[in-house]
C-alpha cells in the first residue's frame, strides 16, 4: 500500500522577522533586578523577580548549590517580568507584568521578549553573585 | 513651572505607598530568660521589633492615601484572626523589609502653616507567628540589608545588543 507523503511545514511566529537583540540581563546580578533599559530613545525600568510557594528553595541549606530551571512549576518557581516608561508619571507607568515562559514572545507593549534559558544558582534567587547562573534572552521592538 | 515628581516610593505600608518619608526608625529589643527563672523556656522570638515612620503625604492624593492607610491599620489588625498564615501586613523599605506588621497608630496632622499637606506618624509592630513566616521574614530583613530593595544596580541605563 502506498502512503502518500505528508508535506510537513513549520509555522512561524509573528514576530519572527523582527530582529531581536541580546537582552543585557544576567543571572549573577541575582533576583529581583531591576535596571534601566535604552531602546530607540526610550528608556524602560526592567523588573526580573523569582516568585516562589516555599520558602525552602531560597532559605534552606539542602539546596545550596542546586541550580533551578526555570519556569519550574513542580517546585513552583517562575520568573516574573515588570515593564515600565521611566520617564512616565505613577498612573500611566506601567506597560505590563509577564510570567516568563521560554522560546515564545512575549508581547509587552511595542516590546517583544524571547528567553532562552533561565538557570538560576540558589544563592541568586535573592541577591547578586557570581554562582553560574545563567539568563539568555532577546529582546525587539515593533513598529506597531 | 516646577512639577512634583511623586512616583519614587520611599516606603510601602502593605499596599500603600508613601513618597515623601522624613524618618524611619527600627527598634529592637532583645530579651532573654531572666538567670534562674523556671529550667523550660518556651521558644519563641526574643526579638521585639518596633517601626517608627514619620512622613508627609503631599498631592492631591493625600486624601486618600490617608484613608489608605487607615485600611490598611484595619486590615493588619484583622488579619491574624482569618488567615493562619499572615499576621500582619508587610513594610518595605530601605532600612528593613519585614512581614506581619501590626499598626499600632496613626496620628495625621495639618498645620497653619502648610494647609496643602498632611503629616503622619505611623507606629508599627513586628508580630510574626513562628516557623515558617518567622523564617521568611528574617530572610527578607537580611535580604534588604545585603541587595537592597529591588534598588536599581546602575543609573545608567543598558542598551540591548
Amino acid at each position: 500500500m502506498n502512503i502518500a507523503p505528508t508535506m510537513l511545514t513549520t509555522a512561524s511566529w509573528p514576530d519572527d522577522q523582527l530582529s531581536y537583540v541580546p537582552l543585557p540581563a544576567s543571572g549573577g546580578d541575582g533576583f529581583p533586578q531591576v535596571f534601566l533599559l535604552q531602546i530607540q530613545d526610550v528608556v524602560y525600568r526592567l523588573t526580573l523577580a523569582v516568585s516562589y510557594t516555599d520558602p525552602a528553595y531560597v532559605l534552606s541549606g539542602e539546596f545550596t548549590g542546586t541550580f533551578f530551571d526555570l519556569p519550574d512549576p513542580e517546585r513552583g518557581l517562575f520568573l516574573n517580568l515588570r515593564v515600565e516608561r521611566e520617564e512616565l508619571p505613577a498612573a500611566s507607568r506601567l506597560i505590563g507584568v509577564r510570567r516568563v515562559v521560554l522560546d515564545m514572545p512575549i508581547a509587552l507593549g511595542r516590546l517583544r521578549f524571547r528567553f532562552r534559558r533561565i538557570k538560576i544558582a540558589q544563592g541568586n534567587l535573592m541577591g547578586p553573585g557570581e554562582l553560574g547562573s545563567e539568563l539568555i534572552a532577546e529582546v525587539a521592538v515593533t513598529h506597531v | 513651572m516646577s512639577e512634583m515628581i511623586t512616583h519614587q516610593t520611599s516606603v510601602l505600608i502593605g499596599a500603600v505607598p508613601l513618597f515623601a518619608v522624613n524618618r524611619i526608625t527600627l527598634n529592637e529589643g532583645y530579651e532573654l530568660p531572666p538567670v534562674g527563672d523556671k529550667k523550660a523556656s518556651q521558644f519563641t522570638g526574643k526579638i521585639t521589633r518596633t517601626v517608627q515612620v514619620e512622613a508627609t503625604l503631599i498631592g492631591d492624593e493625600r486624601q486618600a492615601i490617608r484613608l489608605a492607610l487607615e485600611a490598611m491599620a484595619d486590615l493588619s489588625r484583622t488579619l491574624p484572626a482569618v488567615s493562619s498564615i499572615f499576621s500582619g501586613i508587610p513594610l518595605v523599605a530601605g532600612l528593613t523589609t519585614l512581614l506581619d506588621m501590626q499598626v499600632s497608630s496613626l496620628n495625621f496632622g495639618q498645620s497653619a502653616e502648610e494647609k496643602d499637606v498632611f503629616t503622619v506618624s505611623i507606629s508599627l509592630k513586628h508580630c510574626p507567628r513562628p516557623g515558617v513566616m518567622a523564617l521568611v521574614s528574617e530572610g527578607l530583613n537580611a535580604a534588604t540589608a545585603i541587595v537592597g530593595v529591588s534598588g536599581l544596580t546602575s543609573a545608567t541605563p543598558r542598551r540591548a545588543g
